[in-house]
Parts: C-alpha cells; sequence; structure tokens
C-alpha cells in the first residue's frame, strides 16, 4: 500500500533523535489503551515500519516490581 | 433605581458576542504582498503569476486546528496558514497546513475522522482512544500520523515551517492547456527549518515547559517580527503532474504525496508579510474558501473538496458573513 510506503520513508527520513521522540510520543499516547487496542496498533505500525512499532513495545514494556 | 442605560450596555456586550468559529479558533491575521518570480504564463492565465514586476496584496491568517483561544502553541496540532489573494478584484483564496497530507480522502469516514478531534466539543483536542483506533482500522491515514506525533505536530512557529496547500488545484493557460498543482510554502530565514539540527528537535518535555511559560509564542513571534520589521516571508514552490493522470488515484488522493522525481518542486515567487491587519490581532469575520479562485486556476473538484467548501461556507455563514 503506497500509504505504508510513504510513511516508512518519512520514519527513516528522521534523524534518530526525531525517531526517538516519535516513538516516545506513540508510546505516551498509547500507554493506557487497552491492552488489545494497543496490540492492534503497533501491528497496523508494524506493517508501515517494523522498527517503529519495536521501538514503542520496547518503551511500553516495563515490569514494576 | 435600576440604570437602564447600563443594562442597555450590558445587553450590547453579550449580544456583541461573536460567535466561535468550529475549528481553527486561535488565530492571527496579518496582510503583506506576493511577487512572482518569473511569468507562469505557460501554465496559467492567473494575472497573480503573470508578471514578476507586479505584487498582489495578500491577507494570511495562521491558526491551530484544535483548541480554542486560550489553547498553547505547543500543543499537538495541526497549524494552518490560509493566504487570501487579492488579484484584480477577485480573491484566490489557498488554504495550507504543516503536514502535507489529509487523514482521509474518503467523505464516508468524515465523521468518524472528525470524532476522533473530541474529547468535550468539536476540534478540542486530540481523543487517544478515537484516534487510534481510527488510525489502526484506516491504513491510509498511516502517514498523517507519523507526522502529527513527530516534531511537525510540536510547531512552536507559524513562519519557521514548511506549509502545503490542503487542496490539489488545475492550472490553465491562454490555450485552455490544463495540470494539476500543489503548492508548498518555504520560510525564509536564517534558520530555515528550526528542526534541521537535530540536537534542537523539540521534544514534548519542551514543548509542555513552553505551553506553561508562554502558551502564546507562535502568535507573539509573528506579531513581534512585523513590529520589529523582521517580517516573516515564504518561498511559493509548486508541483505539477499532467492532467492527463487526474485519473489516476495516486495523485487525486490527498492521504498520498507527490513523489519529487515525478513531480520536482518549481520556486516561483515570495510573499512578505509586514502589518499586522487592521491593527487587531485577530479578524473574526475573515473567512477562507476552496472555491474562492481566479481565473487560471481552479480547485480539483471531487467529493471531499466540494464537502470542505460546503463546510466552510456554512461555518462562515452561521458567523454572519455575508456570501
Amino acid at each position: 500500500m503506497m500509504q505504508r510506503a510513504q510513511a516508512r520513508d518519512f520514519y527513516r527520513s528522521l534523524s534518530e533523535k526525531e525517531k526517538t521522540e516519535l516513538c516516545k510520543a506513540i508510546a505516551e499516547d498509547i500507554f493506557f489503551l487497552e491492552d488489545s487496542l494497543q496490540e492492534k496498533i503497533l501491528e497496523a505500525l508494524h506493517k508501515a515500519e517494523p522498527e517503529l512499532a519495536e521501538e514503542i513495545r520496547k518503551i511500553n514494556s516495563f515490569t514494576i516490581y | 433605581m435600576t440604570d437602564f442605560f447600563i443594562v442597555e450596555e450590558i445587553q450590547k456586550m453579550i449580544k456583541g458576542l461573536p460567535k466561535p468559529r468550529l475549528f481553527f479558533k486561535k488565530g492571527v491575521s496579518v496582510r503583506g504582498y506576493f511577487r512572482p518570480y518569473m511569468s507562469l504564463k505557460d501554465y496559467t492565465k492567473a494575472a497573480l503569476f503573470m508578471d514578476q514586476n507586479e505584487v498582489t496584496p495578500v491577507t494570511v491568517r495562521f491558526s491551530s486546528m484544535l483548541g480554542d483561544i486560550g489553547t498553547a502553541d505547543t500543543r499537538r496540532n495541526i497549524k494552518c496558514m490560509a493566504v487570501k489573494f487579492h488579484s484584480y478584484g477577485e480573491v484566490y483564496d489557498m488554504i495550507c497546513q504543516n503536514i502535507p497530507v489529509l487523514m482521509t480522502n474518503d467523505i464516508n469516514d468524515l465523521s468518524k475522522a472528525t470524532d476522533t478531534y473530541r474529547t468535550r466539543a468539536y476540534f478540542d483536542g486530540i481523543n487517544r482512544k478515537r484516534f487510534w483506533e481510527y488510525i489502526s482500522d484506516h491504513n491510509a491515514s498511516i502517514t498523517f500520523a507519523l507526522m502529527l506525533y513527530s516534531h511537525m505536530g510540536l510547531a512552536y512557529s507559524f513562519v519557521d515551517i514548511n506549509m502545503f496547500s490542503v487542496n490539489t488545484y488545475l492550472m490553465m493557460n491562454n490555450d485552455r492547456h490544463k495540470c494539476m498543482v500543489r503548492f508548498k510554502w518555504v520560510p525564509i530565514s536564517e534558520k530555515l527549518n528550526r528542526n534541521a539540527d537535530p540536537d534542537k528537535v523539540i521534544t514534548v518535555n519542551t514543548a509542555e515547559f513552553i505551553a506553561g511559560y508562554d502558551p502564546d509564542i507562535a502568535v507573539n513571534e509573528i506579531i513581534s517580527r512585523i513590529l520589529t520589521k523582521r517580517f516573516p516571508m515564504f518561498e511559493l514552490h509548486v508541483q505539477m503532474i499532467p492532467v492527463s493522470k487526474a485519473g489516476n488515484k495516486k495523485y487525486t488522493d490527498r492521504t498520498l504525496l507527490w513523489s519529487e522525481n515525478e513531480a520536482p518542486y518549481m520556486c516561483v515567487g515570495m510573499m512578505v508579510l509586514d502589518q499586522i491587519d487592521d491593527g487587531r490581532i485577530d479578524d473574526p469575520e475573515l473567512y477562507f474558501l476552496p472555491a474562492n479562485t481566479v481565473e487560471g486556476i481552479e480547485v480539483y473538484l471531487d467529493e471531499m473538496s466540494q464537502i470542505y467548501d460546503f463546510l466552510l461556507r456554512s461555518e462562515a455563514m452561521e458567523r454572519g458573513a455575508e456570501l
């Protein structure tokens, strides 16, 4: 799908810091949503850019002991 | 004894309250002029692009799509620059925003899409749940979402960022030859793009700090630059695609960018903004309609552009505009 390709191109055109801030912004925004919706969002983002989805998943995955 | 004079004054104050805009509530309107760098008569017979020795007066309104007039400029938002060219008695309204793609090109999705910007009232902010549900259900919106959540969504200046025409247009020359065009305004400044230096990327924390410290930073910057004669300036760039390709959704779908390899940008003119509009920060009666075009330029007509024109027209009439 062309939109996914353009989204991927946009993400890859960002600097490392800009990529980090984008991942953090989306991760914070979806953090308190239902787990099923978060999974659905990450799947959609994964289809555009796997690195983006994995980074967001990493940011939001932590365990408080 | 009741002072009827005071009562009458109070009634006038209440009756005179302007009806707020549906969206793009917070803004600042300024005036200036546009001058083309060369004649575009090969592409259009529009007077404003004919002669590089002539200037066209413009009225420009900068605004943020979401929130009311008290909303901080660094809140995640879509920044708009609506340009009204006053050309020989005609008016050409070019509505632009800082994100080059739209959230949807399908009017059947319009209701769901606008619902993503409703927390308590329409267009008061991003409703996270609805927004991300929409994005995950509509792959066509993915580029828009990434751009909105990048530094582009946290722009803290109106005049130091690129602006892109919301609509696709058709230019027609004297030989009745047409082409499809999209516009981009690029700011002329010492620092071309605040975010060009990766170390100076605005972060969410910085945006939140600025929101508390100076919530009107973008509006104040325009006013300060005009008053201190450091006039905001933009160059106008144009992409062109032959109208024979209009049947291909790749060129008419506004969730898609035009490739710069296929349609390279051509720099065609410059706009200088040098006056605050009539001394007021914002003109509540100012409105912009996609269908306001001049001879030689027309909006590429599809369902979305027709609905968008209807929406802005109805909203302007509701606010008392005489159309």
